[in-house]
């Protein structure tokens, strides 16, 4: 092929190129059909704090504001539940449903009650039975009932704050530390029920075992509270138990230290162990002159230890502080303002006046008139001496709580 | 040479229309297919002032519930002016309030009393004193519990009261009984006060240890002074007097046998003026309250139940007054009441009654002869049963007298025949009054 023939031949493929271009220039894509536009708004607050101009109003929250009447239902399990639902607290809950129900069941009674109230004077007439018939009515007692169930119903719903989590104090074990009032405690508690399985064993005993047995589950159970204490702390609690420290307790216008009670409950137990009181022979009479006279030997013995011990005002102050006679002044002299001294004053003229009318009376060379006329005149110096010493502003008081006995003088 | 030229030029418009194709080609395959939509997002800001807290920062179409603590506050008047701006009722304020205020004090009442520390070593005067101190402070709890309750609800309002009034039961009829003619409002008023009139005598009788001197009497006086008019305040003079003679009528034990089931002849109205004229003679506020026997003296009461006895006579007449003397008698009442529907006539009764009133005491001396002998005591007894029963059977006639024995046999035969008078058989016993 000559040079003209490969002209040709790229002046052809040239014409081809160019019809390509055309065809694809042709077929190239024009500009993007326009679809829909969908647009998404972001709304952005962005607080500005800045202080409030005037203070806060009373606002109701919930919009609307939300208001009690949306809790309301006359099926109380309803009101409860709505109750509930907004958080009211169940013991909140509970205050209102128990008044609510009470209140119903309080207006259904009133209705119950209605005739009875219009006849209420003639049904009274009749018989002071009647009115009891009325208010123990067979129809109270159903509504009664009916009362309980409704509040069976809602109230286990609404379990009430556990308050008997502290338990009553026990002022005999005071001196005890919280450790081992716990495991006292805990000690009781054990021995409670190891005691309620052995008494239901003695339910086949005879009567005079039963008494040996519970000496015997006594000792067992002392045994057992004795290991969790020390010596001196037992020793405590024994004496707190003692009838003597229950004595010194009830004294009266005794002025001592809790030392000094103490020692002085020791002194009586140690007593009363070395000199039991004498036991009567029960086939004698209570007037047994052996019998007083080993009561009054008792007393003599007791009285000597006891002034050994207290001196004698000491020994004094404790007679007189267990004499409820002196009670009753000691809190006359409160009210007064005048110190135990006063009442004890007041004491010793009434137990003097007591004492001679108790001789007048006995007195075998007396006429009954002139007995009469002697405890008159004994009454009436008594009164006198005892207006003085108790003074105008107590006199009424004193006759009022404490007098009676000024009455008794001549009889 | 020029076609060489022609050629080379040729060839170089071929290269550069090859490449334009190739070009365009890749431009047509690199195009995208058609949109159909385009997204736009939009972010706008706004600003807002004194907004509410950010937590409560409500979204205008998804509030957050109402929930109780809202309402809630240590200080009780914010909750009470939560509780009625929500628009809760006066009185489900109060069932919440005082519930609330009275356990709020009993924690603090048993703070006080449970006192730290042993005090097993004292003599009952240091007890006492101590107890003293503690009732000192609970009675000034008690007192700001009251003025608390009082700015609140602006009342004086009693938890103790409240509860009492809604109890269940014999009480609560009986309670109802007393004051249901008046409306409930009256009623709880009545309740309320008696209450804290009732705390207040109490209070001041611990202060004063029971004991009274003669100016604490005018201060008790005023006690139950400031009781009736605070009973006054709140019940119309009609609803006070009628609720003064149901107590004389219900406390009162002086004419408890005046009734026709007794044997004395009285209507309602009749019986009413006779509770009139108990509560004009006997301080019926005092003795609710408990005052009575501090305020009058013995010998006053006797007095005054003198008095009562004489209107009484004067009132009924002197043959129901004489009925009314019978029926205090337990042995005349039972008489009475088993043969009231048998046709016995009121002098048949009467006789039949003294009969077995005199028998009673015969059977009394005989008893309390030691002369006789056990033996001798039982025949004398046996005689005096034998001819009582004759003559209750003639009066009474067969009916009656079965009726009689019929229901107090038992006792007829152990009163007049046992060798010792039987518990609560003596004639002291009998009499109910």
């Amino acid at each position: 092929m000559n040079l003209r023939g490969y002209i040709l031949a790229t002046m052809a493929a040239n014409l081809a190129l160019v019809a390509a271009l055309l065809w694809q220039g042709a077929r190239m894509p024009g500009p993007a059909p326009r679809g829909g536009v969908s647009v998404t708004t972001n709304l952005v607050t962005e607080v500005l704090a800045e202080a409030s101009p005037r203070p806060a109003m009373v606002s109701v929250p919930g919009s609307p504001p939300f208001r009690w009447e949306q809790l309301e239902s006359t099926n109380h399990l309803q009101f409860l539940t709505n109750l509930l639902a907004i958080g009211c607290p169940p013991e909140t809950a509970r205050d209102i449903l128990e008044a609510r129900v009470a209140d119903e069941f309080r207006a259904r009674l009133r209705e119950l009650m209605r005739p009875a109230q219009a006849s209420f004077w003639d049904t009274a007439a009749v018989g002071e039975d009647q009115l009891d018939k009325l208010v123990r009515a067979p129809q109270l007692k159903q509504m009664n009932g009916e009362r309980k169930r409704v509040l069976a119903e809602l109230i286990p719903l609404l379990p009430r704050e556990d308050k008997s989590s502290k338990p009553v104090k026990d002022e005999k074990l005071a001196h005890l530390s919280p450790e081992k009032l716990a495991d006292l405690e805990a000690l009781e508690r054990q021995l409670a029920k190891e005691r309620a399985v052995i008494e239901e064993q003695w339910a086949t005993l005879s009567i005079r075992e039963v008494p040996v047995k519970k000496r015997e589950r006594r000792e067992v159970e002392d045994a057992k509270r004795r290991t969790l204490l020390t010596d001196e702390v037992w020793d405590e609690a024994e004496l707190r138990r003692s009838p003597q420290s229950q004595r010194v307790r009830e004294l009266r216008g005794f002025v001592a230290t809790a030392e000094e009670l103490k020692s002085l409950a020791r002194t009586l137990r140690e007593f009363d162990t070395a000199n039991p009181p004498p036991i009567r022979h029960p086939n004698r009479a209570t007037d047994d002159p052996n019998f007083r006279a080993m009561l009054a030997e008792r007393e003599a013995l007791h009285t000597k230890h006891l002034t050994a011990r207290l001196g004698e005002a000491g020994f004094a102050a404790f007679e007189r502080g267990s004499d409820p006679r002196f009670h009753t002044l000691l809190k006359l002299a409160r009210r007064l303002e005048q110190p135990t001294e006063t009442a004890a004053h007041w004491l010793a003229l009434q137990t003097a006046a007591q004492e001679q009318a108790r001789l007048t009376r006995e007195s075998t060379t007396l006429a009954d008139d002139a007995r009469a006329v002697a405890l008159l005149a004994i009454r009436a110096e008594t009164e006198r001496t005892l207006q003085t010493a108790v003074g105008p502003r107590g006199w009424g008081a004193y006759l009022r709580h404490a007098g009676d006995w000024l009455g008794q003088l001549t009889r | 040479m020029r076609s060489g030229l022609t050629l080379a030029l040729s060839l170089a418009l071929t290269g550069a229309l090859l490449g334009m194709n190739i070009v365009l080609h890749r431009i047509r395959l690199a195009a995208p297919p058609a949109d159909p939509e385009r997204k736009l997002t939009v972010t706008t800001k706004r600003l807002v002032r004194n907004l509410p807290p950010p937590t409560a920062a409500p979204v205008a179409t998804n509030p957050p519930p109402f929930h109780w603590s809202a309402l809630e506050s240590p200080d009780y008047a914010t909750y009470a002016a939560n509780l009625r701006a929500i628009g809760c009722p006066e009185r489900t304020l109060r069932d919440i309030l005082l519930p609330d205020i009275e356990k709020l004090y009993d924690e603090q009442r048993r703070q006080i009393e449970n006192e730290p520390g042993d005090h097993f070593w004292e003599t009952a005067d240091q007890r006492d004193t101590r107890q003293r101190q503690h009732d000192a402070k609970l009675r000034s709890l008690e007192l700001e519990k009251r003025a608390l309750i009082r700015q609140l609800l602006g009342a004086d309002w009693s938890f103790k009261a409240m509860k009492e009034l809604r109890g269940d039961g014999f009480a609560a009829a009986l309670m109802e009984l007393l004051a249901g003619y008046m409306d409930l409002r009256g009623t709880e008023h009545v309740f309320m006060t008696h209450q804290l009139a009732e705390d207040d005598a109490k209070a001041f009788q611990t202060a004063t240890e029971g004991i009274y001197l003669d100016e604490d009497l005018t201060k008790l006086q005023a006690v139950r002074d400031r009781f009736e008019a605070d009973l006054a305040r709140g019940l119309a003079p009609s609803e006070l007097e009628e609720l003064r003679l149901r107590i004389a009528l219900l406390a009162g034990e002086d004419f408890r046998q005046v009734r026709r089931n007794n044997g004395v002849p009285v209507s309602g109205a009749e019986l009413r003026e006779i509770a009139k004229l108990r509560a004009d003679t006997k301080d019926v506020w005092a003795k609710v309250l408990n005052l009575d026997d501090e305020l009058f003296t013995e010998e006053l009461k006797a007095k005054a139940d003198a008095a009562f006895t004489e209107l009484l006579r004067r009132f009924l007449g002197p043959e129901r007054f004489a009925d009314a003397e019978r029926a205090k008698d337990d042995l005349f009442r039972q008489l009475h009441r088993s043969t009231e529907n048998q046709g016995v006539t009121k002098a048949a009764l009467v006789e039949a009654y003294e009969a077995r009133r005199a028998a009673q005491q015969q059977a009394d001396e005989i008893r309390s002869d030691a002369q006789l002998s056990n033996a001798e005591r039982a025949a004398l007894l046996a005689a005096v049963r034998a001819q009582t029963a004759q003559v209750l059977s003639r009066s009474l006639g067969p009916v009656g007298y079965t009726a009689y024995l019929k229901e107090h046999g038992a006792g007829f035969t152990n009163s007049l025949s046992l060798p010792r008078a039987p518990a609560g058989a003596t004639p002291q016993a009998n009499s109910s009054q």
